[in-house]
């Protein structure tokens, strides 16, 4: 099936859906000129002003009444059929450290007012949270955080964390099986008026993708063009994005915290290379894991051959490396070998 | 409203409309709406979307492990007016969609 006969189908499908009337036959009744009704929009973005998608926002009357929606693509919710007056607004699933209420916007005269009557609903119970997120494949602090509405630091600097915090290098070195403590969720609302818009922005997204390319001789591939193409963890494509690696090789790109994939296609015909990361799967270097999965990287080891365990080809993998930057020849992940990979691998 | 709805979207899917028997197509679209009708979608407009995500998807979509995402947005309770889950669902194969077919266009010139 082809994406672009699919977007063309539904761009039909949608033009007939917004020329066919949107209310139920039995529901079409003439709206009092008296009675005027009013809106509400929520505007979420990243820290680089980027709209983000799929957040959920909340728009309370009282204790008992809810509005519930989703920001779409453009990072924008809209509550209409509001009755002029003031509304608190939440955003349900993020802690009060994981976003931040930026200046309040005046709507337009035609966008502040609105139609119809807001269908209000029961609050839900939001649940306590899962207390405790063990490391699988893929995550990292940055996607966990995310998942779970918090903001990094907050989860990294929980005290129940402090062991964990105390044996790897950073919140992405994370190994399988580690266990990162969740906090209890804190609230913050904002008490928003009719006619206006709020935005709010996330401190921690987008999240930054740094590859850097190397050459077999280890010195950089530099102004290399690319075209980078990012999934989501839900299996959500993201615009592809074109540019040139730096001077010192390096890709510099922001994504979405929950990113799973990425692909990079990078260089010009004939020699274009392409490459398939799957982030948040690298183990730390204090696990021989990890140690194999840099090897790799950096041109030293076969990914064919690698165990977890220190075996003969990655013996013979430390013993080039330890040639090539004039250490000891000992074939053994010692201290100055390690800090070596680390250095060159740059986590 | 339902025939109306119908008949539109045989006219977006006209070689699945023709694929099917007689009556195959009504008896489909019937089965859709009733669908429809129980997840609180009752307007013309909604049973367009909710019709033409059948066709475009497979009239299972919804029982699909491939489209589990698709499932998940239409019973989402974070948003509680059902006419915005099915747009919003619709909304996000459209994104879904144009970014595919984006994506690919970016490629083939990349590759050239």
């Amino acid at each position: 099936m082809s994406s672009d006969g699919l977007s063309g189908r539904l761009g039909q499908a949608a033009e007939a859906a917004a020329a066919a009337p949107a209310t139920p036959a039995s529901e079409v009744v003439q709206p009092c000129p008296l009675r005027e009704r009013w809106a509400i929009e929520v505007r979420v973005e990243g820290n680089d002003k980027r709209p983000v998608a799929a957040v959920a926002v909340r728009l309370a009357k009282g204790a008992q009444s809810i509005l519930g929606a989703l920001t779409g693509a453009d990072g924008l919710v809209r509550f209409d059929g509001l009755p002029a007056g003031s509304y608190t607004i939440t955003l349900p699933e993020l802690d009060a450290e994981a976003w931040r209420a930026l200046a309040v916007e005046a709507l337009a005269p035609d966008k502040a007012k609105s139609s119809g009557d807001a269908d209000w609903g029961a609050p839900p119970s939001d649940g306590e949270g899962p207390g405790s997120w063990t490391i699988a494949p893929g995550d990292c602090l940055a996607s966990v955080a995310f998942a779970t509405g918090f903001a990094k630091d907050t989860v990294w600097n929980y005290g129940a964390n402090s062991e964990l915090a105390s044996r790897r290098s950073s919140g992405y070195d994370l190994e399988q099986g580690d266990v990162l403590h969740i906090p209890k969720k804190r609230q913050k609302t904002i008490q928003g008026q009719t006619g206006n818009r709020y935005p709010v922005q996330l401190v921690d997204v987008p999240e930054r993708l740094k590859i850097r390319f190397v050459r077999v001789n280890l010195k950089p591939k530099e102004n290399e063009p690319y075209l980078l193409e990012v999934t989501a963890a839900d299996g959500s494509p993201l615009p592809a994005r074109q540019g040139s690696t730096d001077g010192a090789g390096f890709l510099d790109e922001p994504i979405p915290p929950n990113a799973a994939e990425a692909r990079v296609l990078l260089g010009r015909k004939p020699g274009q290379i392409e490459y398939l990361f799957r982030l948040g799967e690298m183990n730390p270097p204090t696990e021989w894991g990890g140690v194999q999965r840099r090897l790799i990287n950096l041109g030293y080891l076969d990914d064919e051959v690698t165990t977890g365990e220190p075996d003969e080809p990655t013996k013979q993998a430390l013993l080039r490396l330890q040639s090539d930057y004039d250490l000891q020849a000992t074939g053994e992940l010692d201290a100055p070998t390690k800090a070596k990979i680390q250095e060159l691998f740059l986590s | 409203m339902a025939r109306r709805a119908g008949e539109r979207v045989a006219s977006i899917y006209p070689d699945l409309w023709q694929s099917l028997a007689p009556d195959e197509w009504d008896r489909r679209v019937d089965a859709a709406l009733i669908d429809a009708f129980h997840r609180g979608l009752r307007c013309e407009a909604d049973a367009i979307r909710y019709l033409s995500l059948a066709a475009e998807y497979g009239w299972d979509f919804l029982d699909r492990a491939d489209c589990a995402w698709m499932r998940r947005i239409l019973e989402d309770a974070r948003i509680t007016d059902s006419s915005a889950r099915i747009r919003r669902l619709f909304e996000e194969c459209r994104r879904r969609a144009a970014v595919a077919a984006g994506n690919a266009r970016q490629r083939e010139e990349f590759l050239r």
